[in-house]
């Protein structure tokens, strides 16, 4: 039995009222996308006079449909949106709509925010529940379904989901997941637009109970209501990680922040003190929010703080550790002397065994064979709760072989280990051959370390939960 | 039911003076000083004995914010000759400064001894509601913005983990040979005034500047509470 959110996510057939056959247009991406996405439902573009959009069949209106609909995309301009709704509603069986238009209450003007009541009034009377006005709307990378208008590429599924309260920054974020060395897809993707009906909270809920959302991302500027925010929030966290990126770090920020959504964006250091006491993981970029979205997806979350750095060279090692340096989160590994001795003997002689704690430089004459000799012996250790492992290939170095040997070291041991390859394209094969086994990688030593300070942050956590149960 | 000390300031349309807001504050459990009202320099020589000395001697009135801008707090005081001057000067600084101010009497409290400077704090957010801050003083706060906040209510371990964070925690372990300060005393403030903050929702503004804190125990010895 579908409820809310499901006639979204899971919608059998979707009707685009403003569809066209002009290319480039927002109305034909958005049927381009479910139709080469290979979405399985009924979909009914809708347009005035085009007789066939993407090969499907266009109608002129709503109600000349014979299916039956269950979401409908409007992709007409603003004014134009009561009436389409008024069909809707007389139809009866349509449960959700998703209203790209802009030009509503987020204009501030008092006629505009009219139109958005009346829109609502309309679509509450029939039932039928809204996202937006001025939004994107859902993806559900499982069945395709996408009313958004961001060009379809093929992509891994990956059970972390994403909210978005920008349009912009979240299709970007999809465009930066396509672009990793096997296509992040995000399980599923939301942008809330104004909020008139759906709103943040409900469809944080939503993914809470989602048996295949595993971790949650989050792009926010401000909530309007922050102590039911808080109290949801408190509640996801207890089962699902959330991570947030919350712009408004800066007084510069937050100003820009309230200007463009209109949301409080609030006091900083309050959110930042708020965040910390729900136990969310509060992200500053893209990059870092993307960079744990794979590290969550992909890997366990560690049982304590204790980090070791296996590198191959010693600048990116140094990069990495000044990283996690300046967390106050992570800890170093402990080895044991067995470990270190057998370390000396695997490696290269100028490999620097244990010094400082936890970081061991294999040097760049260790092959493949020693990275995953090394590997192995520090996953074992009690004192090594996660491994970043750090190489530069040289030409005399074969990576995808690196690769599959790293792969065959990790399954063996439920601990977090995240790549760090440093040499572009050189190294893609072997990064497509990581992510494929769920072994994220990372193009830059200290992406790599955000995303184990984000794990670890998750790990004390859940030990503070652990603790407050008891 | 609001305490009657703020439902008789929300009638005078005033917020809490400062020896009702220390009243209320230890109502609540939180360890404050003790402090007594004078209404004469007799009484206030009285009152210096019951406390013993040294004292310090603050103007009480709802005109006068910034009492020691205004010549309105004296420090220090041995004696009682030291607080019969005291006392008058206090009075006298506060007509000049303005001879409508309403005085309701000078507060005598001990000379508290010098110790590391904390502030704590509540603010009401208007979309967080009740909010504690934390922060070092003096120039920690002033310069360095070193402060954090949680929502209320606040756990104990939550307390522990917002004084932690701040950057100046290290003088709190202790620097320079000097042995750790009372962070749980810290806690235990700051987790009764989250639920100070809750239970008293008229209350705007608290503003406890500073706390000073001991390597064993703290004294409160400055207390403003807003309506």
């Amino acid at each position: 039995m579908k409820t809310g959110l499901d006639y979204f996510f899971y919608a059998d057939s979707v009707a685009i009222v403003g569809a066209t056959d002009n290319p480039g247009k927002a109305g034909n991406q958005i049927v381009k996308n479910l139709v080469e996405g290979g979405y399985q439902g009924q979909i009914y573009p809708v347009h005035p006079t085009n007789k066939e959009i993407c090969g499907l069949t266009c109608y002129p209106d709503l109600l000349s449909i014979a299916g039956s609909i269950e979401l409908i995309v409007i992709v007409i301009s603003d004014f134009g949106v009561p009436e389409v709704m008024r069909q809707a509603a007389k139809r009866g069986d349509i449960k959700g709509a998703v209203i790209i238009a802009a030009g509503f209450s987020e204009t501030k003007i008092p006629e505009r925010i009219a139109l958005e009541e009346e829109v609502l009034a309309l679509a509450r009377e029939a039932g039928i529940r809204v996202f937006g006005p001025n939004c994107v709307g859902v993806i559900n990378t499982k069945n395709n379904v996408d009313t958004t208008f961001v060009s379809h590429i093929n992509k891994e599924f990956r059970e972390f989901s994403f909210i978005s309260q920008s349009g912009a920054t979240g299709a970007s974020i999809i465009k930066f997941a396509s672009d990793q060395p096997v296509p992040f897809g995000f399980n599923k993707w939301a942008h809330v637009g104004n909020m008139s009906d759906v709103d943040i909270l409900e469809i944080l809920a939503y993914y809470e109970k989602d048996p295949d959302t595993k971790a949650i991302g989050m792009y926010m500027e401000g909530v309007e209501n922050a102590t039911e925010f808080l109290q949801v929030a408190k509640r996801v966290t207890k089962n699902k990680p959330l991570l947030i990126l919350k712009v408004g770090r800066s007084e510069m920020g937050s100003q820009a922040a309230a200007s463009h959504t209109g949301s409080l964006a609030g006091a900083d250091r309050i959110y930042e003190g708020a965040f910390k006491q729900v136990g969310i993981n509060r992200v500053s970029t893209i990059d870092e929010l993307l960079d744990a979205a794979k590290a969550f997806s992909m890997q366990p979350i560690p049982k304590g703080k204790k980090i070791c750095v296996l590198t191959e060279a010693g600048g990116p090692g140094i990069i990495c550790m000044d990283e996690l340096g300046l967390s106050e989160n992570v800890e170093m590994a402990e080895l044991s002397e067995g470990c270190v001795k057998k370390l000396q003997e695997i490696l290269p002689p100028m490999a620097i065994v244990n010094r400082p704690q936890g970081y061991i430089d294999m040097s760049a004459a260790a092959l493949e064979k020693a990275h995953a000799e090394a590997l192995e012996l520090v996953l074992a250790e009690e004192g090594v709760d996660g491994v970043i492992l750090i190489s530069v290939p040289p030409t005399f170095l074969d990576s995808t072989k690196l690769a599959k040997e790293v792969v065959k070291v990790t399954a063996k041991h439920n601990k977090p280990v995240l790549t760090c390859l440093m040499a572009g394209d050189w190294v893609k094969d072997a990064r497509v051959l990581l992510e494929t086994k769920a072994m994220p990688t990372f193009d830059l030593p200290q992406r790599a370390a955000r995303a184990m300070i984000n794990l670890v942050k998750r790990n004390d956590f859940l030990q503070k939960l652990e603790k407050e149960g008891k | 039911m609001a305490h009657p000390l703020i439902q008789k300031a929300q009638q005078e349309r005033r917020s809490l003076l400062e020896h009702e807001a220390i009243e209320l504050l230890k109502a609540h459990d939180l360890p404050v000083s003790p402090a007594l009202l004078a209404s004469s320099s007799d009484d206030a020589v009285k009152k210096a004995k019951e406390i013993g000395y040294p004292v310090v001697l603050k103007i009480v009135s709802p005109q006068i914010i910034h009492k020691s801008d205004v010549g309105g707090v004296k420090v220090n005081l041995k004696s009682a000759e030291e607080v019969d001057v005291a006392y008058r000067e206090i009075i006298d600084n506060a007509l000049v400064h303005d001879s409508d101010a309403e005085i309701k009497g000078v507060l005598v409290t001990p000379m508290a001894q010098a110790g590391t400077e904390v502030i704590i704090g509540m603010i009401r957010d208007p979309q967080f509601g009740p909010c504690v801050m934390f922060g070092l003083g003096g120039i920690f706060v002033e310069v360095f913005k070193d402060v954090t906040f949680r929502v209320a209510p606040i756990s104990p371990d939550d307390a522990r983990e917002m004084i932690e964070e701040t950057k100046s925690y290290t003088v709190l372990k202790g620097v320079r040979g000097e042995k750790p300060k009372d962070v749980e005393a810290l806690v235990n403030i700051i987790t009764k005034v989250s639920q100070l903050a809750i239970q008293e929702p008229d209350i705007k503004e608290i503003d406890l500047n500073p706390v000073l804190v001991y390597e064993k125990g703290v004294a409160l010895v400055d207390a403003r509470v807003l309506l």
